[in-house]
């Protein structure tokens, strides 16, 4: 099968438009109901959310380790 | 008897993050989508531009559907399975069923194109969450972006079988 791989430039444009986009925020209640019982603790994981924010998944090198496999 | 409801707070800057990160990585996730879909890239700033532009506006105008709707999704998971968290709602929940109702609620408003790859950027941030255990799987996350592309999500996983295969490949690799 042939591929068609995005070039160099396309990447490069798809991370500086990255950076441009705004903000959107949500705007949520207070709190969530639920009926069924309390079975496990879980809670977001801090460090994770971190990056997120830093965005260190949006590096050029992981980025193309990501895109081509 | 009916049953005393619990409350958990919905932790709302954790429901910002998250639609941030998935508008933040929406290029790249087109990129990913295109290739593995082997769509032909001319045009591709163009069209990757106009994508973008057609999401910020969707987002800004119906930014109180898409929180009512994901607790919603989120709300019937928890009660359908019975495992109501102490704490909060893992960062999973977030990233599934937010991009779930964002790419429902896009496909609803003949945007497939972006629904499309809204849920390639859900499959980027889950796939994150594989790597940080060392459990991501190209064959897997490649299979499911042909999958999205063919609008199979809901018919061949139905609600909640992509948010359980990734959440018990993390807890099984973090366990072990």
């Amino acid at each position: 099968m042939k591929m068609i791989f995005p070039t160099a430039e396309s990447i490069e444009f798809a991370q500086e438009s990255a950076k441009k986009i705004a903000t959107v925020k949500i705007i949520a209640d207070t709190f969530m109901n639920f009926d069924a019982d309390y079975q496990n603790f879980n809670k977001v994981d801090r460090g994770f959310m971190q990056n997120l924010i830093e965005e260190k998944d949006l590096s050029r090198e992981y980025t193309k380790k990501y895109i081509y496999g | 008897m009916a049953k005393k409801p619990h409350k958990l707070p919905t932790y709302n800057q954790d429901y910002d993050i998250v639609l941030q990160a998935i508008t933040t990585r929406l290029p790249i996730a087109y990129c990913k989508w295109s290739t593995v879909n082997n769509i032909d890239p001319a045009n591709y700033t163009a069209i990757l531009d106009s994508v973008i532009k057609g999401f910020e506006k969707y987002t800004l105008e119906n930014f109180e559907y898409i929180y009512t709707e994901t607790k919603a999704k989120i709300t019937d998971y928890i009660n359908t399975f019975e495992v109501a968290p102490q704490g909060s709602i893992d960062e999973f929940k977030l990233i599934f069923f937010l991009s779930r109702t964002l790419s429902e609620n896009l496909e609803n408003k003949g945007l497939k194109v972006i629904s499309e790859v809204v849920l390639t950027a859900m499959i980027w941030l889950l796939d994150l969450r594989l790597d940080s255990v060392k459990c991501r799987r190209e064959a897997l996350s490649t299979q499911i972006i042909k999958m999205i592309h063919r609008n199979g999500i809901a018919k061949e996983t139905g609600k909640v079988g992509l948010y359980l295969t990734y959440k018990c490949l993390y807890n099984s690799a973090k366990d072990n």
